[in-house]
């Protein structure tokens, strides 16, 4: 098995198991942070080919990511609202996330998966931003008790919770959203996890 | 211990797998090689083809080697040797107009344009035991080829592409429209890459039935055909014979040939169609690989047969006909049953004493 | 041992493709290509991430038939890798032929470690049994299932079963089970106990008895569920809730194995299988996890010592 096949399947493991846990942070393996988009790029390596469509959109660095994706994945790529994976760059949707793909009644897994591509180290800010998170509650599948937990990862603007609140509403109808940070940290908030904003 | 047949461990499988091909090839007979039943099992071969949905003639007849004979096996190893193939690219769309045939037949007209070509059939041969074949010899068949091939010389050369019989009819404007690739909703699908969903589009509908199990679709078909149904089919054209493969060159880009197949084409006529309109004739297509005429005929009738609005019968129901034809899924879950249950067989032991222990406790309360 | 079969004392046969060279290397690391390997990965993360819910998928044929584990052994092959330790079970028994079959191929193809023993395995392939002991947070368990919707039992239809699913309109299940009592004063479904997840899904468990479905409920483990016949996965992950369909008055109940215990170890709560015996009619009992049978009759030997 060739390294790159072997990182893809152990990053897809990590991925599950983020999936699984909504609101722990996981760690990719093999990331080179000096390279741009290094976690972006490897969690296209793993889930996206010619079968699937993207859109990367955000601040400026959006088309580069999505060139990138495009020539390392030969994935297909298509307007934000058509598109099967949603690459945001930076912690603002700017308002694609509202009308990104949710899926119909009879198949809701065709709501598309978003991948927040925080740039600035959450961590780094973590004194400032554990106040905001504590206001944040996630409970649902996967997580453990009827409290619900704190958002472990660090970074995530408050409005965007709320956004993907409202997006979720209409369980199982949604999308699927994974955080990931430079250093290949990444949190999955899948569609069925109860957001709560105190 | 009752149950050393099926936790008998890995000795005894590898035992059970090695029985069976001493049970092929341990006998005192010549072994077959693969190229001999490419030659002379050729409708075996096209059979494995068509449902295990690879085109590859030598493997088609290794695959048959391996399973002795048994077709549905044979098509179930190829397939799976399909799974192992990457995907390369995707190939130029074809035009069956562009058939080189080797027979080519309608029922519909007494002669059609380019003529009816009967080709190599067995379906003008009456059906006696030829006992001749138990010593056939290489010269007999020599002699015969001979004869057959001396007067070749003064006959005109075929024509390198036929005109369609059906064309005829659109042309006059007696046939319904043909529908786009996608059907009704112009979605192209590949079964192989994504599960089937109801109703499904013409393009699933075809890509089912085209590797679908020969006699499963004969089945299906044949009940149509005889009453619960009301396809009643004219042949308007058959065809078998090899078409050109075309694909894209990696590095000019330009569509070359690269290789041709041979496939059976069915297109049958059923009676007017229903939708609004003028009244016109509607058309079943069946395209299957290799030669295999039972097949693609079964084919058009069940493509043509789901296209009935309001199913009335299980081969009019697109969902029944297109779950049930598939040889490798139909043959495996058959087979399962040899397996081991005794898990969920004690679930329903347990039940079923319950409920007697209940049923007797509550007559002793009435008695 | 089975007069005629070998002992386990024989020197293993050699495989007769080992003589084939051209037999070796010509499949990639397990086996599926990486283009099926990633879609089967995509529809797991969306099985995960709606639980209960079945997803599509465009299932590979396998060199094992149709309904005999393809489903589980494409979820295994599209998750396995080198650090993997590898568990297979059918009936709960490590080496019923299913298993070894499997567990054979996998093994070929990917090279990973095999176990019977439940706590060290970090991938566990099973048909029809959850493992008695409790499974924990790194674990994956992979279902083979025969038939993926629960509904089949009430609609033949997927067209219509896919809209009472959207509609989250189960009353014809309930209907069916309401009938069931009227009928029999009991609900006769044995294995297969339809139960609802997260509080939205009808899911069919797969075969497993009813024994092991409070097991699904809020576990540690994630479960995956894949019927490669029928081009579906879904999933259960941790600590979800999942409810067996019961009414207030017919209360689910797992099957009655009160006042019986193992032969072999001992076991009085664990799912036992009932051998009959020939000669004398006499039943007994063993249990039907065989890796926990085995730990347990180690640890009495290890007692009585």
């Amino acid at each position: 098995m060739g390294l790159l096949q072997r990182n893809c399947q152990k990053n897809y493991r990590i991925l599950l198991d983020a999936m699984s846990r909504p609101g722990r942070v996981a760690r990719l393996t093999g990331i080179a942070e000096e390279t741009p988009f290094a976690s972006a790029l490897a969690m296209g390596r793993c889930l996206l080919d010619h079968e699937v469509s993207l859109c990367a959109i955000g601040n400026d660095s959006a088309p580069a990511l999505q060139s990138a994706l495009v020539q390392a994945t030969g994935a297909a790529t298509g307007p934000s609202e058509r598109a099967d994976f949603l690459f945001i760059v930076g912690d603002r949707g700017n308002g694609a996330v509202e009308h990104a793909k949710r899926g119909r009644p009879e198949s809701p897994e065709e709501g598309a998966t978003l991948v927040y591509c925080l740039e600035d180290e959450g961590t780094k800010r973590a004194p400032a931003s554990v106040s905001q998170r504590l206001r944040i509650r996630l409970s649902g599948p996967g997580i453990a008790g009827t409290a619900g937990i704190m958002p472990e990862m660090a970074g995530i603007p408050q409005t965007e919770y709320e956004i993907l609140m409202n997006v979720n509403a209409d369980y199982p109808l949604g999308v699927d959203t994974f955080f990931v940070r430079p250093d290949g940290g990444v949190m999955a908030l899948p569609r069925s996890t109860r957001i709560q904003v105190r | 211990m009752g149950y050393v047949a099926v936790k008998g461990g890995a000795a005894a499988i590898e035992n059970a797998e090695q029985f069976s091909m001493i049970r092929r090839a341990g006998g005192a007979s010549e072994l077959l090689k693969p190229d001999q039943i490419r030659e002379q099992l050729h409708f075996a071969v096209d059979r494995v083809m068509s449902e295990g949905s690879l085109y590859a003639p030598e493997l088609a007849a290794l695959a048959f080697k391996q399973s002795a004979g048994d077709t549905l096996e044979a098509a179930f190893i190829l397939r799976s040797y399909r799974t192992t193939l990457p995907r390369l690219g995707y190939g130029a769309p074809m035009n069956t107009d562009d058939m080189r045939p080797i027979r080519r037949i309608s029922a519909a007209f007494k002669d059609i344009p380019g003529g009816q070509l009967l080709g190599p059939t067995p379906d003008y041969t009456l059906r006696l035991l030829d006992f001749d074949l138990q010593d056939e010899s290489p010269d007999h068949t020599r002699r015969m080829m001979a004869r057959l091939f001396k007067d070749t010389e003064s006959i005109d050369p075929l024509p390198e592409r036929f005109p369609k019989v059906v064309d005829m009819l659109r042309r006059e404007g007696l046939l319904v429209p043909r529908p786009s690739a996608g059907g009704n909703d112009d979605r192209l699908v590949d079964i192989t890459r994504q599960a089937l969903t109801f109703p499904a589009p013409r393009s699933a509908q075809l890509q089912t039935l085209a590797r679908g199990e020969t006699g499963g679709m004969l089945a299906l078909a044949y009940s149509n055909m005889r009453g619960y149904g009301s396809v009643h089919p004219v042949i308007g054209e058959l065809r078998v014979g090899y078409l050109p493969l075309r694909y894209p060159n990696p590095v000019t880009g330009e569509v070359e040939t690269v290789g041709d197949m041979l496939v059976t084409e069915a297109e049958v006529i059923s009676r007017i169609g229903e939708t609004d309109g003028p009244a016109r004739f509607s058309l079943g297509y069946g395209l299957c690989f290799g030669h295999n005429e039972t097949k693609a005929i079964a084919m058009a009738v069940l493509d043509r047969a789901v296209a009935t609005g309001e199913p009335a019968t299980p081969s009019e129901d697109q969902e029944f006909v297109l779950t049930h034809v598939d040889g490798i899924e139909s043959m495996g879950f058959c087979n399962h049953y040899k397996l081991p249950h005794y898990v969920t067989f004690q679930s329903e032991l347990d039940r079923l004493r319950n409920i007697q222990a209940g049923q007797s406790k509550r007559e002793e309360i009435r008695s | 041992m089975t007069p005629g079969l070998p002992s386990e004392a024989t020197p293993p046969v050699a495989d007769w493709r080992d003589a084939m060279p051209s037999n070796r290397h010509r499949y990639s690391y397990a086996f599926l290509d990486e283009g099926a390997k990633r879609e089967i990965r995509r529809k797991m993360l969306k099985a995960v991430a709606i639980p209960g819910c079945q997803v599509g998928f465009g299932s590979r044929e396998m060199p094992i038939a149709r309904g005999w584990g393809t489903g589980g052994l494409q979820l295994t092959l599209a998750l396995i890798g080198p650090d993997d330790v590898l568990k297979v079970i059918d009936q709960g028994a490590d080496d019923s032929v299913n298993a070894v079959n499997i567990k054979k191929f996998v093994q070929r193809v990917t090279d990973v470690p095999l176990t019977t023993d439940t706590a060290a395995a970090t991938l566990i392939q099973t048909r029809h049994r959850i493992p008695e002991s409790p499974l924990g947070p790194h674990q994956l368990l992979v279902f083979q299932v025969p038939i993926p919707e629960p509904l089949r039992l009430v609609e033949p239809s997927e067209r219509k079963t896919r809209r009472m699913h959207a509609e989250a309109d189960y009353s014809r299940m309930w209907l069916y089970l309401y009938e069931d009592i009227v009928k029999f004063n009991e609900i006769t479904v044995g294995a297969r106990y339809p139960v609802i997840v997260n509080r939205r899904y009808l899911m069919d468990p797969s075969p497993i008895p009813r024994w092991d479905v409070p097991k699904l409920n809020r576990g540690e483990a994630l479960f995956l569920f894949c019927a490669g016949r029928e081009k579906r996965i879904y999933a259960v992950p941790p600590h979800t809730e999942v409810t067996p369909l019961s009414f207030e008055d017919f209360a689910f109940r797992v099957e009655d194995f009160h006042g019986r215990r193992c032969e072999r170890c001992g076991a009085g709560h664990s799912f036992l299988d009932e051998v009959v015996d020939d000669e004398s009619g006499r039943r007994t009992y063993s249990c039907s996890d065989t890796a926990f049978c085995d730990q347990r009759s180690r640890q009495n030997r290890q007692g009585s010592r």
